[in-house]
């Protein structure tokens, strides 16, 4: 058995690195997504915590003579109280309103004679999760300069609570969690392409013939896509530190555990999709509505916590969310329970394994006889 | 009557393929559904968000007293205070390593300690040199307890101002305008999805299905066997545009319809939107064709419709700003008609007009692609 | 008799390879024309030439007396095209295939005869994905058929079909002939160029490298009778017994003593073979007496046969 399995082994290799869409689809497509969400929500920006923001002001002239004070003078005073975000003056009303249409600022604000205060904000929804930042911000910059309060009542500090190895903020937390999405996507994916390609050329008919057990063919051949899996997850943890300086610190035994049995797991979710729904198209379809619905409940690109709840518990029910703990425990970014990590790992890689030795032999017969 | 036999071989072939019908057709609606749902209160500009749960660690070092009580008190029943729209669901705590440990185990969002002093703010109210009590709080790096994190703190700073405000003789009211928006007008998202699921629709038929499944009849002689008849090239590619069309016109009529029983703004209903909608497609009909033409094998073709599409929907500002990305893939944004494209979309929606480059970057694009697809249009439809 | 198609000269050469190499012939009207030759020989890319789907780098080409530069679509509604691989839309049925290609042509033939004589009637409203190899190369040939084409293309129309699918074919082929179509074939078995055509190009490394009728080209190469017979033992050294009349002695497997001999005397020599096996104690089986073929033809003339 070990001299054919190990044969059949080599023979999958070949194919699977050979095939330069594979290749592509497994290794390189996480990393344009990398590449792409990681500038998208600021991966390169690591030192800026805080997002600040741009704002116009106009004085009428009324408040100006009102209060007594020159335009240069009055904005030499303001603008203190909107450090650290920027603020610029303008003429007068009409052009700080194109300003803000034109989002040069994030908002205006127009100190008018009545005592009355405008704050204009464009209503481009594009910005509706910054808006209310802005809106704190800005409002509470303004007043601050309208009632003087130049020192506070309450002072605040805050400090992050480190839960990892290493210091970390947001942005290794986001990408451990695309990273997550990589290993669950790519496990799933890679053996619905596969079969369904093999199917397509009838080489799984070929093989039935052969004194190949069923579950043999399975692990051969699956072997080979947790190797592309992982080798695309170090591709990305490599980028991850050359090119946005990621604080991680990987350990890699424990991170070839996750890889295995995170891979694992979804892939018995792939081959489990593949009897279920028997043609190849729909398999797909239904592995990529469940890829999407995982990466917005997975608490990475937003947290769980805005989600309604009435349906937040689905975050819960979905492997996504464990995988990315379990690889922010391993990056020392955030600590685990270590019974919780074994036991995370024990029941992907056992139900990935029971799924598999279960669904191989049924899904073989089903891709033969069709 | 070529170009109907021929069309309505495309069209059978197109209604009895499972994935054509559900990504056309059935994703976008659930799409647009399921995110108007999840998403529907975020936009309404935050106070309002009953639905968000973070919770809070409250310590306090010392028991406060007089005023320091009243406002403390105040200040952590309303973040509480989920009919007022408070976030937090308070959670007291009997010392400050149980709070740390509980930010720690994932238990807490935010651990907000009230220090020992806080009662210095009875004497602050009087005298203003003394020393602000230091309010702590603890967060974790995850993105739900820096947002915890940052609603606290803009919280505080209200209340640091209202603390003026009172002492203040001065009256000033606040008036917030939002541009673009009548007074009747309110902030809906669905106003907001409703560009970036039609959009979607129309880039998966154009950069996804339409491409495909030509390049996937060329490679496999089906398309060679229609060039032995005397259907003209032009012929052939009048069919696939129309066939594009139709398959787009059911899609858009079927999100039209969901938006319509959803509620969405009229002015998605309007004459110029529907006919900038029309641009839009022929636009991204275009640059499928444009990729079928540089990529002709199958595989080439499913690899760059691959890319061009995640790429155009997420560098599109369909579902979130990319305006301010950095210049390394913003230069895609500003190259990406569909950057304008929804842009425009929304203008619309909202009652502002089309700029120059809500029309020009997509004609620009239509004009492009049919230029260099006219040029390999030989070599595309040629079995040689 | 009127050539209806004719070709000269013709070339099509893709890098390094001649896949088209000088080829000249002509194709009467109502005729069976077949091009034989092993798989590479260059008959699909010269019948896609004709057929407009390649351009020949050089050549000259008459359909029905005018000379064409190109395959214009009025030439194309007096076409019928099977492809060597036709492969149509999957989740269509028959009658909606047959009819969708029948919409593109000007001329209609009756799809109900159609389907009859090619017995798809069973088969009318299942879908493609559901057809058997046969069925799928029937309907190929219906839908070739459905403008009613003077002229049809069959590229290896029987190509991993059962022999009795095969025969069936045929016969359906040799209708066609005798409503007036003429027929251009292009096939690697000898058995059905020898059976169906009027008239062979044999095909070789993109050349012409014989043709005529198939009794033209058999007598071509002056072979007689063959027997063909095992032995228990060698034969091979009896073969010089002048006794024999041999013309020519081939031993097709001297391991397993399987051996092909010509003769223009069969009584003579199998009287004198049977004398010789006495004499010498051998026993001889398995005898065989045919004609030379067209296989006969191409071995002769390239040293292979065209299984090779």
């Amino acid at each position: 058995m070990n001299n054919r399995f190990l044969n059949l082994v080599k023979f999958f290799f070949l194919e699977t690195f050979k095939n330069k869409s594979e290749v592509f689809y497994t290794m390189f497509f996480p990393v344009i997504f990398l590449l792409l969400f990681g500038f998208i929500f600021g991966l390169g920006d690591t030192q800026h915590q805080e997002e600040n923001f741009e704002y116009g002001l106009v004085f009428s002239s009324g408040y100006l003579s009102d209060t007594n004070q020159s335009s240069e003078s009055a904005y030499d005073t303001v603008k203190a109280f909107f450090d650290p975000n920027k603020l610029d003056i303008y003429a007068d009303n009409e052009s700080l309103k194109n300003a803000v249409l034109s989002s040069k600022v994030d908002a205006g604000i127009i100190v008018d004679e009545t005592s009355k205060v405008k704050v204009l904000y464009n209503s481009d929804p594009a910005n509706m999760q910054k808006i209310t930042w802005i809106k704190f911000a800005g409002e509470n910059a303004i007043k601050r300069f309208l009632y003087g309060a130049k020192k506070d009542y309450l002072s605040l500090s805050s400090e992050n609570i480190g839960t990892g190895r290493v210091e970390s903020n947001q942005m290794d937390f986001l990408l451990t969690g695309i990273i997550a999405i990589s290993i669950l996507s790519g496990g799933m994916f890679s053996v619905i392409n596969t079969f369904g390609r093999y199917k397509k050329l009838g080489v799984i008919k070929k093989f039935m013939v052969t004194p190949i057990k069923s579950n043999e063919f399975v692990i051969a051949s699956s072997f080979n896509k947790i190797l592309l899996n992982f080798f695309s997850i170090v591709i990305i943890i490599i980028l991850g530190k050359v090119i946005y300086h990621m604080n991680y610190s990987f350990d890699w035994p424990m991170l070839i555990i996750v890889c295995l049995s995170s891979t694992l797991g979804m892939m018995a979710f792939g081959i489990l999709l593949m009897v279920l729904f028997k043609e190849l198209e729909v398999a797909q379809s239904a592995a990529s509505i469940l890829m999407t619905v995982m990466m917005f409940f997975a608490g990475i690109y937003f947290p769980i916590n805005i989600i309604p709840g009435y349906i937040r518990w689905v975050s819960y029910i979905l492997p996504i969310k464990y995988v990315a703990d379990l690889l922010r425990h391993v990056a020392g970014v955030e600590n685990m329970n270590i019974t919780a990590f074994w036991l995370i790992n024990i029941i992907m890689a056992a139900s990935g394994i029971i799924l598999l030795s279960l669904t191989s032999r049924q899904l073989m017969k089903d891709q033969a006889r069709n | 009557m070529k170009i109907k036999s021929l069309l309505s071989i495309f069209l059978k072939e197109d209604f009895r393929n499972f994935i054509v019908i559900f990504w056309t057709f059935v994703f976008p609606l659930i799409f647009f559904l399921f995110f108007t749902s999840l998403f529907g209160n975020i936009g309404n500009g935050s106070e309002n968000s009953s639905d968000m749960e973070f919770r809070a660690g409250i310590y306090f070092e010392k028991p406060p007293t007089g005023l320091a009580k009243e406002i403390s008190q105040g200040l952590v029943t309303g973040l509480g205070d989920k009919n007022s729209g408070g976030p937090f669901e308070n959670i007291y705590v009997s010392s400050f390593d149980e709070g740390i440990q509980l930010i720690k185990d994932k238990k807490l969002e935010i651990f907000i300690v009230f220090p020992e002093n806080l009662d210095m703010l009875n004497l602050k109210v009087v005298l203003s040199s003394v020393p602000a009590p230091v309010v702590k709080s603890y967060y974790r790096s995850d993105s739900g307890s820096d947002f915890a994190r940052k609603i606290f703190k803009s919280v505080l700073d209200s209340v640091n101002v209202e603390f003026y405000k009172r002492i203040s003789s001065a009256e000033y009211t606040l008036e917030v305008q939002e541009l673009n928006k009548k007074a009747s007008d309110t902030f809906s998202y669905k106003d907001y999805l409703f560009p970036s699921v039609l959009l979607m629709s129309i880039l998966t038929v154009s950069i996804f299905n339409t491409p495909l499944s030509l390049a996937y009849s060329i490679e496999k002689g089906i398309t060679k066997k229609i060039f032995t008849t005397p259907i003209r090239s032009g012929h052939f590619l009048t069919v696939v545009i129309l066939e594009n069309l139709i398959l787009l016109g059911i899609s858009i009529l079927l999100i039209y319809i969901e938006g319509k029983l959803m509620g969405v703004s009229p002015k998605a209903f309007s004459a110029k939107y529907i006919a900038y909608l029309f641009m839009n497609v022929i636009t991204l009909i275009s640059v499928g064709l444009l990729m079928l033409s540089v990529f002709r094998k199958l595989s080439a073709v499913n690899v760059a419709a691959n890319i061009l599409y995640q790429l155009m929907m997420f560098l599109g500002g369909l579902f979130f700003d990319v305006s301010h990305t950095p210049m390394i893939i913003r230069w895609f944004v500003y190259i990406n008609p569909v950057s304008y494209m929804a842009q425009g979309l929304r203008n619309i929606i909202n009652g502002m007009p089309l700029g120059f480059l809500n029309y020009f970057v997509p004609l620009l694009w239509i004009g492009a692609c049919i230029i260099i697809f006219s040029l390999n249009f030989k070599k595309v439809m040629n079995y040689e | 008799m009127e050539n209806i198609i004719e070709v000269s000269n013709l070339r099509k050469y893709y890098k390094t390879v001649k896949a088209v190499d000088d080829i000249s012939f002509s194709i009467a009207a109502g005729k069976v024309f077949a091009l034989l030759g092993p798989n590479g020989a260059g008959k699909t890319t010269t019948v896609e030439i004709l057929e407009g789907l390649r351009r020949a780098d050089s050549g000259r080409i008459t359909y029905f007396g005018k000379e064409i530069t190109k395959v214009n679509f009025e030439l194309k509604e007096k076409i019928g095209v099977q492809l060597q691989n036709t492969v149509f839309f999957e989740s269509l049925t028959v009658k909606e295939t047959l009819k969708g290609f029948s919409g593109l042509y000007e001329k209609k033939f009756d799809i109900d005869i159609l389907v009859k004589k090619l017995e798809l009637e069973e088969k009318l409203n299942s879908k493609i994905k559901t057809l058997s190899g046969g069925q799928k190369q029937r309907l190929a040939i219906a839908v070739a058929l459905v403008n009613d084409p003077d002229i049809v293309f069959l590229d290896e129309p029987t190509t991993g079909l059962d022999p009795q699918a095969r025969r069936m074919l045929w016969d359906f082929i040799n209708e066609l002939k005798s409503s007036g179509k003429t027929i251009i074939l292009t096939t690697h078995y000898m058995e059905e160029a020898e059976y169906l055509s009027d008239f062979v190009n044999i095909v070789d490394h993109g050349k012409v490298i014989a043709c005529g009728t198939v009794e033209q080209l058999i007598d071509s190469i002056g072979m007689k009778s063959i027997i063909r017979f095992h032995s228990n033992k060698k034969f091979d050294s009896y073969f010089k017994d002048e006794n024999l009349k041999i013309i020519e002695d081939t031993a097709l497997s001297s391991e397993k003593k399987i051996y092909e001999i010509q003769t223009d005397n069969v009584e003579t020599t199998l009287s004198n073979i049977f004398e010789t096996t006495r004499k010498n104690s051998l026993s001889i089986s398995e005898i065989a007496i045919r004609q030379p073929n067209l296989e006969d033809v191409f071995l002769k003339l390239t040293g292979r046969t065209l299984r090779d």
